[in-house]
Formats: C-alpha cells, sequence, structure tokens
C-alpha cells in the first residue's frame, strides 16, 4: 500500500511539471521541477532502502521458517526414534512374558514329573514293602533338604565302635535323640539301621557281630519312644565297607551302624 | 593233642607265589608229608593224547588229579607210554619204587572223547581195573577225572572227588559274580553277576541248587538258585538279617540265621520258604549252622561263653548245645567232614586267621593252615580235603589242604576278594549251568 501511495505521488507530481512544462518554462517551474526529482531521488532511496529493507525482512522470515521446519523436522525425527524405542520395549516385553511363561510353564512339568517320580518312588517303595510282607503304610520318604531344615543332626547317620564293641558312645546322646524325634513326629517314615563291622574274621559271624551293632540303635531309639514299626536293625557285616584298606583306620571307619532314611533319588 | 603242621607254611607260600605265572584255573599242589604211607603210582601218557591240546591230555590230567591226594605219591612218569594193550614193564617199575601204574588210550569217535585205561598192581603183575569210559568233546577233562576217581576209589577205598565242581563268590567294591568251576578250577562259568554284595553260598546235596545270601535289597535276603534252570527264589525274607545259610542232608531243609526276634538264632526254614522254626533259644549272638551228614546235629558258632566258639545242638532239642571248642578266643565257621568224625573251622591267634580241624571222637586238634586271612571253609564231598578262602598278594585265591595237612594246593581264581566257598557233591559235574 505504501508503494502505491508513493508512486501515484511521484507520476502526480511529474503529471504536474509536464503540465508546467506545457504551459510555462519558468525558474519557478524549473526549481519546483528540481525540487520534485530531489524528491524523487530521496523518494526513490526511501523505496530502495525500504525494498533493501523488506527483502532483508523476507530473508530472515525466510530463515525463520527453515529454522522452524529444521526444527520440526528433528522433533519428528525424535517422536519417530522414542515411538521405535517404545515399540522394541514393548517387544521385548512381550517376549520376556511370553519366556516367563514359558519358564513358569517348564517349571510347573518338572514339578509335575518330580511329582510323579517321587510317586513313582513311593510306589516302588510300598511293592517292595508289600514285597517284603512289611506294613505298607510306612511309605513316607524324606529329602536331605528336609531333614538339615528339621535339625541338622539328623544329617549324622553314622555311628561308630570300638573294635568288637557294640555300646553307643555317649558322644551320640544328641545324634540319637534327634533321629527320635523326627521319627516321632514323622510316623509314616521307617528307617533301616545297618549294622557294619570291619573285615577280620569270618564274614558270616561278621554278620551276627554288626546286627549287634544295629540292635543297640535300634533299642536306644525304642527307649525314646519311636514305634518299632518304623525301625528295622539290619546287618552288613563286612559286606559293604566304606573302607578297604587293611589298617586301623579303615576297619575303624567300618566298625559302625547307619541309619538310612527312604531317600527321594534325584 | 594238637598236631601243629604250620611249620610246612613256608611251602605253601612257595605254591601260592607261583600261582600268578599260571594259566587261569590251574592247580600248584605241593605234598608237605605223609609219604612213608603213600602209594607211589605212575601214570604214562595215554595213547592218542599226544594229538589233543595240552589241556586236554588225558594221562597229564589224571596225574594231576593223583598229585592232590594224600593217599598217593604220583611218580614223575613223564616221557613214558605204553599201548593199553602192552604189557608193562613190572620190573622197571618195581626198580623205581612204583606199585602202580595207569595207562590208557584216548580216542574220538565223532563228537565223543573214549578212553580205554587200566589200573596196573606191579607187584602182582595184573590190572586190577580195565574199563572204557567216554564223555562228549565239551566235558573231555572229565573223562579224566573220572578215571582219576574210580582208580583213587579202587587203591584208598573213597573217590578223590576229582569230577566235581567248586563255587566261589568272587567279588570287586559291591560287585559280585557268582562262579561254577571244575573242582581243579578249570572251565570256570559266571553263575551269576549283580552289582550288590553276595556271601555264604551253599551247594544243595543234589547238586543243583545253590542258596546264598544276597544284599540287593537294603534287608538281607537268602535265595535259592537253581544252577540248571538258571532261576531263583527268595526264601527267606524275615523282618531283619537273613543270613548263613546251610542245607540238610535230604536237601529238603535250610538251617538259617535270622534276627527277627532279636539277635541272631538259628532256624530251620523248608528249601522253599515256609514258617521257620526255632532251633537256638540264647541271648548271644548264634550263627553258621551246619548239618550233620546225618541230619540230626547242628554244629554252629556262639559267643555265649563270651568269645566265638563252635557248639553243637541236637535237632530235636533234647539236650542244651554242648560247647565243641576251648583253644583259643575265636573259633568259627565250623564244617562238618562228609563221615561226619570231624569238623573243620576257621581260628584266629595272633591276629591272624587260619583253618584248624577237630575230631569228633576224641578231640584231636589239628592247625592246617597258617595264612593271614583264611577262611570260608567247606569240605570236598569225601570228606578228605578242605577248600577255603585266602588271599595271595593282597588277591583273593583258593587254598585247599588235606584233613591230615599233609597235601596242599592252590587253585588260581584271579578275583579281587573271595567271599564264600562252597564244593559242590560227587556227580555235580553233571549239572549243567544255565546260560
Amino acid at each position: 500500500m505504501k508503494h502505491l501511495l508513493i508512486l501515484s505521488l511521484v507520476v502526480a507530481l511529474t503529471a504536474c511539471s509536464s503540465l508546467g512544462n506545457r504551459s510555462s518554462q519558468s525558474e519557478a517551474q524549473r526549481a519546483a521541477q528540481e525540487a520534485a526529482a530531489q524528491e524523487a531521488a530521496r523518494q526513490e532511496a526511501v523505496r530502495q532502502e525500504a525494498a533493501r529493507q523488506e527483502a532483508r525482512r523476507q530473508e530472515a522470515a525466510r530463515l525463520e521458517e527453515a529454522r522452524k521446519q529444521e526444527e520440526a523436522r528433528i522433533a519428528e525425527e525424535q517422536r519417530q526414534e522414542a515411538e521405535r524405542i517404545a515399540e522394541e520395549e514393548r517387544i521385548a516385553e512381550e517376549e520376556r512374558r511370553i519366556e516367563e511363561e514359558a519358564r513358569l510353564e517348564e517349571e510347573r512339568i518338572q514339578a509335575e514329573a518330580r511329582r510323579q517320580e517321587e510317586l513313582r518312588q513311593i510306589e516302588e517303595l510300598r511293592r517292595q514293602r508289600m514285597e517284603d510282607d512289611d506294613d505298607t503304610s510306612l511309605v513316607g520318604m524324606v529329602t536331605e533338604e528336609q531333614l538339615r531344615k528339621a535339625n541338622p543332626l539328623l544329617l549324622e547317620q553314622s555311628i561308630y565302635f570300638d573294635f568288637d564293641r557294640y555300646q553307643i558312645k555317649a558322644d551320640y546322646a544328641q545324634v540319637i535323640a534327634a533321629h527320635a524325634r523326627f521319627l516321632i513326629t514323622h510316623p509314616t517314615v521307617k528307617i533301616f539301621v545297618e549294622g557294619n563291622c570291619d573285615d577280620r574274621g569270618s564274614p558270616e559271624y561278621n554278620i551276627a557281630l554288626g546286627q549287634r551293632r544295629s540292635d543297640a540303635v535300634q533299642r536306644a531309639l525304642l527307649a525314646l519312644g519311636v514305634p518299632k514299626r518304623q525301625i528295622e536293625a539290619v546287618s552288613y557285616g563286612a559286606e559293604r565297607p566304606l573302607a578297604y584298606g587293611a589298617n586301623e583306620q579303615s576297619w575303624a571307619r567300618n566298625r559302625r551302624a547307619d541309619i538310612a532314611y527312604p531317600m527321594f533319588k534325584e | 593233642m594238637t598236631r601243629d603242621i604250620r611249620n610246612l607254611f613256608a611251602l605253601c607260600a612257595l605254591v601260592f607265589a607261583s600261582l600268578p605265572g599260571i594259566a587261569n584255573g590251574q592247580v600248584s599242589v605241593e605234598v608237605v608229608g605223609g609219604e612213608g604211607s603213600r602209594i607211589p603210582i605212575a601214570v604214562l601218557s595215554f595213547h592218542g593224547d599226544e594229538q589233543e591240546a595240552e589241556e586236554h591230555r588225558i594221562g597229564q590230567i589224571v596225574a594231576a588229579d593223583l598229585m592232590r591226594s594224600s593217599a598217593l605219591r604220583v611218580v614223575e612218569a613223564s616221557g613214558l607210554g605204553a599201548g593199553i594193550n602192552d604189557q608193562v614193564d613190572y620190573d622197571y617199575f618195581a626198580s623205581t619204587g612204583t606199585d602202580m601204574v595207569v595207562i590208557g588210550k584216548v580216542s574220538r569217535i565223532g563228537r565223543e572223547f573214549v578212553a580205554r585205561y587200566a589200573l596196573v598192581d606191579v607187584a602182582r603183575k595184573e590190572r586190577i581195573i580195565e574199563e572204557t569210559l567216554s564223555e562228549p568233546e565239551s566235558t573231555v577233562r572229565f573223562l579224566a577225572h573220572r578215571i582219576a576217581d574210580k582208580v583213587h576209589d579202587r587203591l584208598t577205598g573213597y573217590p578223590g572227588a576229582y569230577a566235581t565242581r567248586i563255587c566261589y563268590v568272587a567279588r570287586e567294591g559291591h560287585k559280585s559274580e557268582i562262579l561254577i568251576a571244575d573242582a581243579d578250577g578249570y572251565n570256570r562259568q559266571v553263575l551269576y553277576k549283580t552289582d550288590s554284595p553276595i556271601m555264604s553260598p551253599q551247594w544243595s546235596p543234589d547238586g543243583t541248587r545253590l542258596a546264598y545270601v544276597s544284599f540287593e535289597r537294603q534287608r538281607p535276603r537268602i535265595y535259592v538258585h537253581d544252577i540248571t534252570k538258571g532261576t531263583r527264589k527268595v526264601v527267606s525274607k524275615f523282618r531283619g538279617t537273613n543270613s548263613a545259610p546251610a542245607w540238610s542232608p535230604d536237601g529238603k531243609q535250610l538251617a538259617v540265621t535270622l534276627s527277627k526276634d532279636g539277635g541272631s538264632q538259628i532256624y530251620v526254614i523248608g528249601a522253599d520258604g515256609g514258617n521257620p522254626k526255632r532251633l537256638s533259644d540264647s541271648r548271644s549272638r548264634d550263627t553258621e549252622p551246619n548239618f550233620s551228614p546225618d541230619g540230626r546235629h547242628i554244629l554252629f558258632t556262639s559267643d555265649r561263653g563270651g568269645s566265638p566258639q563252635i557248639y553243637r545242638l541236637s535237632i530235636n532239642g533234647s539236650a542244651r548245645p554242648e560247647r565243641l571248642t576251648f583253644d583259643g578266643r575265636y573259633n568259627t565257621s565250623p564244617k562238618y567232614a562228609a563221615d561226619g568224625e570231624w569238623f573243620a573251622y576257621v581260628r584266629m591267634e595272633d591276629g591272624r586267621f587260619s583253618i584248624a580241624a577237630q575230631s569228633l571222637g576224641d578231640g584231636e586238634v589239628r592247625y592246617l593252615t597258617s595264612g593271614q586271612d583264611d577262611r570260608s571253609p567247606a569240605f570236598s564231598p569225601n570228606g578228605k580235603a578242605i577248600l577255603y578262602a585266602t588271599e595271595v598278594k593282597g588277591r583273593g585265591a583258593l587254598g585247599a589242604i588235606s584233613i591230615d595237612g599233609t597235601t596242599r594246593w592252590g587253585i588260581a581264581t584271579y578275583a579281587h576278594d573271595i567271599r564264600g566257598v562252597a564244593w559242590g557233591p560227587y556227580d555235580s559235574y553233571r549239572v549243567e549251568v544255565a546260560k
């Protein structure tokens, strides 16, 4: 609009001067013409200045626009990146969930298999009890962990004896008591007390010797109130040695009675 | 009264020292006394032997068998041979102090080995046996063992128990093998193999079954194993320990040691199982029952006197058990001889376990072996020799000694440890071991 005004003024002035020229070529007219020319030049300068300013303004606007666009592009990229990350996380989360589900399923299957295996072992024990004309209600089985939790002393299952002796040494009182308590509180568990001896002399007589040792442990447990049906004293004589050396150290390891729980096998 | 034969132990050590170098199952014999009363006998090579493999040469096998007799002295006759129809050189044998000569001839007829042999009395210049025997190719060694038995029987009044079988349990760790072999250790066969300990094998009187204790379950149980069928049956599985089976002479019952009523006591059960009848009733350890040949008595080990000693009870329970051994603080594992007049047992002295024998008549005691750890004595069916488990250089071996202590031999087994020994009855060689 400004431009138009200036332009029309210039046109008007030019028209006036030509009118003046045509009517009279006076000094005043020339002065007026010069003034007008100066005015036109000035106005031209102003116009040019305005145009330059306009150009600068436009350039600034363009730059501003470009900056804005760049910012928008970056923002878009960032948004997309964030979206991608979010998607990845979502997928990872999903995968984790599936894995966890699979793990739980696997655990469930394993637990089921374990349970089945335990049932099978209990059934096997029941079958043996039946075959041996034993009480088939005595099919309680234990794990080492269960014994440890109940009382760590229960993991001490060997009672050692002196040569040709079957008296239980006083040191074993607590161990025997721990086993007695466990048996009383677990009335379906039946243990074997297995007597052993060193390998010197008659194998058959050694069976009788080992029997004395297992009988002694059995008597100690009975005295503490364990029902007889839960204990069976047997002898392996010298047939299942722990140590094979022909020396006192090996013999001492073999002069023992073992308390054997029905253990779940892995 | 006690006759100590242990100074002859050094000779025995020599016998065993040579064992590892000889082929599996072979026997090495050492004569350690009784020369004066032995009948000198020569066994010549059988005609036809030279065509057979070393271990099938009848003459050699007969000679090796007779060397284990305490009644004979086998005269060196290698290189000498005679045809079955030839007359032996009486003057030559008389001049070498040989009273008896065995000659023979062997031939193959199809798959059979047929031997014709004669036992010649040098002084009387006559054949006191002359006959023909045969065996299939697979049991050719028994052909020789049967000849040796007949010769022995003719000269001494009883067979040498050469055509018999022995049984022993070889153990390594908990793994056990029940092995059956000829009496001289040849033709070893595995009857049964298991990852559990097995002990106390006992041969039934008819030779077809073995009773033994197996630890395949937590509770030790007694099995009867049919050798020919290869089947096995649990006959005693009472609560507690079932151990130390012993056959009655008629093969219908087993004396066993049970702990079902507390302690270790002796019972009798049927050979197929059944209700046990209690025989011993003590607060002591009673075990290792062994029937007398007439079935009326049982020898057993008991510590009722404070230390293990051997006692005798009568089956009808008429009298209190009678203590038989008084010498030393450890006498176990009694076994009746076939005539019922002697029993063999294990005695301990200075921590060493050895085999001894005692007369049930006058109580004479013979210390027979002098090993570190001799045990599980088992009589030959003729009652003249005792087979036992021993140790040579830390490994299990079989030893044998005549009841008079004058002849001993060893059988290589290559077992890590031997847990129980049995000697089959006469004719046990006829029992085929199930594959």
